[in-house]
């Protein structure tokens, strides 16, 4: 999905059965829908963001005790 | 000594009558039961109350100490736990009814070094529903009530730990912190409470809401309630693979040292963002009073502060759902729907996203720990409003209305991203209701922290008030 796009419910569905999540109850899917959406738009201006060469934070350590 | 004269002294003062032999801990737990007898009613702090095995612990305890085993200040003091802690023999609910049968067979990390300090385990104490929300609302187990207003959320998540505390219902109560869990409920109870440091204190037998952001830790009526029970807490543990192998300080020591030499910044940013008019004048209060003591209180810019919403927000969710991913898709209709939807949401991140909040939050922490270099602690208001109604959704704030979970978590989010240690002390009342102040410090350097909040209240009188119940 391209970046300025807004998630429609069409994609919503396709991507809540990949991911095997029950979509039966419209209130349920519906307060979903609008958590989804308000992620993506979270993503998105996260996205924008220069992060130069910096590397995520989560060391994997193999010399743990 | 009256009953409820007993549940308002602190674990300290506890400790010190209990060692003394001047009071004994049958008649302290018998106190708080009864205290918890008059108030749950009310309250309904706990999922699981405590029963004859508080009592059998106390009548132990007396023996111990009658016969010279007295194990430090702890010992014969009344303590709840967060319904996420494993105590072996007691259910382990989460706050949820799907897990109303599980009970552990052994201890976690937190019960183990309690139960050794010779503390009285009472009960398991009510959450938001897998401590996923700022508020304090259970549909399992039913809503948590503000001790100072019964009409008011405690705050989440841990808001039994919070209710219990400043109710007198026990001494000292266990929170956890994965977006401000124990900050929010301690700043809406009037409480002092302390998110250590990622890794200060073990996470073993501790049911996770997202493994890199939660921090257990206490909550309590004063700060050296919180590190006496930091003492006891903390330190390395092998069974908690983010535990730190860092030395632990005398943290009652460290209270003892006066506040001159200390430099204390408070960012401009924290007034950029909505906050109720008369928390600021409070807090800016407390923060003159931090002055007087021998503080030096500087502004500084903290303009990365912004970002910790959207950049949290995706690592919890992110982690949440991961955790909670099979026992969603099994059991889902059986979650409350406020946070089942919020659960779910998380699946709908993907990989390279949240490496990307990941990368976010390594260049977030490195501004705080240059700021922190700077200062040795940052300093705000805890809220930026008292505690909401338990039916709002949004509050009002300077005319303006906020939804409550980010006005709830606005300050908070910052110290659980970079890991850094923040402590809330009570500093004043509006509208009848407590209002808290923040003190942020250096990774592994909470006695820092400790020591200001603890300075701040030998200067002040708020942590003596009592709610009205």
């Amino acid at each position: 999905m391209a970046e300025s796009e807004e998630l429609t419910m069409e994609t919503f569905l396709q991507m809540a059965a990949l991911q095997g999540v029950d979509t039966s109850d419209p209130d349920h899917t519906a307060e979903l829908y609008a958590s989804v959406k308000d992620i993506m738009a979270t993503v998105s201006e996260l996205r924008k963001l220069d992060l130069g060469e910096i590397e995520p934070a989560n060391i994997f350590s193999p010399a743990e005790k | 000594m009256d009953a409820t004269e007993l549940c308002f002294l602190s674990a300290v003062e506890l400790g010190s009558l209990i060692g003394a032999k001047k009071v004994s801990p049958v008649e302290v737990v018998q106190a708080h039961l009864e205290r918890i007898e008059a108030t749950e009613p009310t309250l309904n702090s706990f999922i699981t109350r405590p029963g004859e095995e508080a009592v059998e612990a106390a009548r132990q305890a007396e023996a111990e100490i009658a016969a010279g085993e007295y194990r430090g200040v702890l010992h014969g003091v009344p303590v709840g736990l967060k319904d996420l802690y494993y105590v072996a023999g007691m259910p382990n609910t989460a706050g949820s009814r799907i897990f109303d049968d599980f009970v552990p067979d052994h201890d976690g990390a937190s019960a183990e070094s309690l139960k050794e300090a010779g503390a009285i385990l009472m009960g398991k104490l009510n959450l938001h529903q897998f401590a996923f929300g700022p508020t304090g609302h259970n549909a399992d187990y039913g809503h948590m009530h503000n001790p100072w207003d019964p009409e008011r959320v405690t705050g989440g998540s841990s808001g039994g730990s919070g209710s219990a505390a400043a109710a007198g219902q026990c001494a000292i109560t266990l929170g956890t912190d994965t977006g401000g869990s124990i900050r929010i409920p301690s700043a809406l109870c009037g409480l002092a409470g302390l998110k250590p440091t990622y890794g200060r204190v073990s996470r073993y037998g501790l049911v996770s809401l997202s493994w890199s952001l939660d921090h257990p830790g206490p909550m309590a009526r004063t700060v050296e309630d919180c590190a006496a029970a930091m003492q006891v807490l903390a330190g390395y543990d092998p069974r908690d693979p983010a535990s730190a192998d860092e030395p632990v300080p005398d943290f009652m020591e460290a209270l003892s040292e006066d506040l001159s030499g200390l430099k204390i910044g408070v960012p401009r940013e924290y007034f950029e963002v909505p906050v109720d008019a008369e928390v600021e004048r409070l807090a800016r209060a407390a923060l003159k009073s931090l002055e007087d003591l021998g503080a030096e209180v500087v502004e500084v810019d903290w303009p990365m502060y912004h970002r910790s919403a959207d950049i949290s927000k995706i690592i919890l969710y992110a982690e949440a759902a991961a955790y909670h991913r099979d026992l969603l898709l099994s059991r889902g209709e059986e979650y409350d729907p406020s946070v089942r939807w919020r659960f779910e949401s998380g699946l709908f991140i993907s990989g390279p996203d949240y490496l990307r909040a990941l990368r976010h939050r390594r260049e977030y922490t490195e501004s705080a720990r240059d700021l922190l270099q700077r200062v040795d602690l940052l300093a705000g208001p805890m809220e930026p409003v008292v505690a909401p109604l338990i039916e709002e959704d949004s509050v009002p704030v300077n005319g303006e209305s906020v939804g409550v979970i980010p006005a709830l978590t606005q300050y908070t989010r910052p110290f659980n991203l970079t890991g850094y240690p923040a402590l809330t002390v009570p500093c004043g009342f509006s509208e009848g209701m407590p209002v808290g102040l923040q003190l942020a410090a250096r990774p592994f350097d909470e006695a820092t922290a400790l020591r200001a909040g603890y300075a701040y209240q030998q200067a002040t009188d708020w942590h003596k008030r009592r709610p009205p119940i």
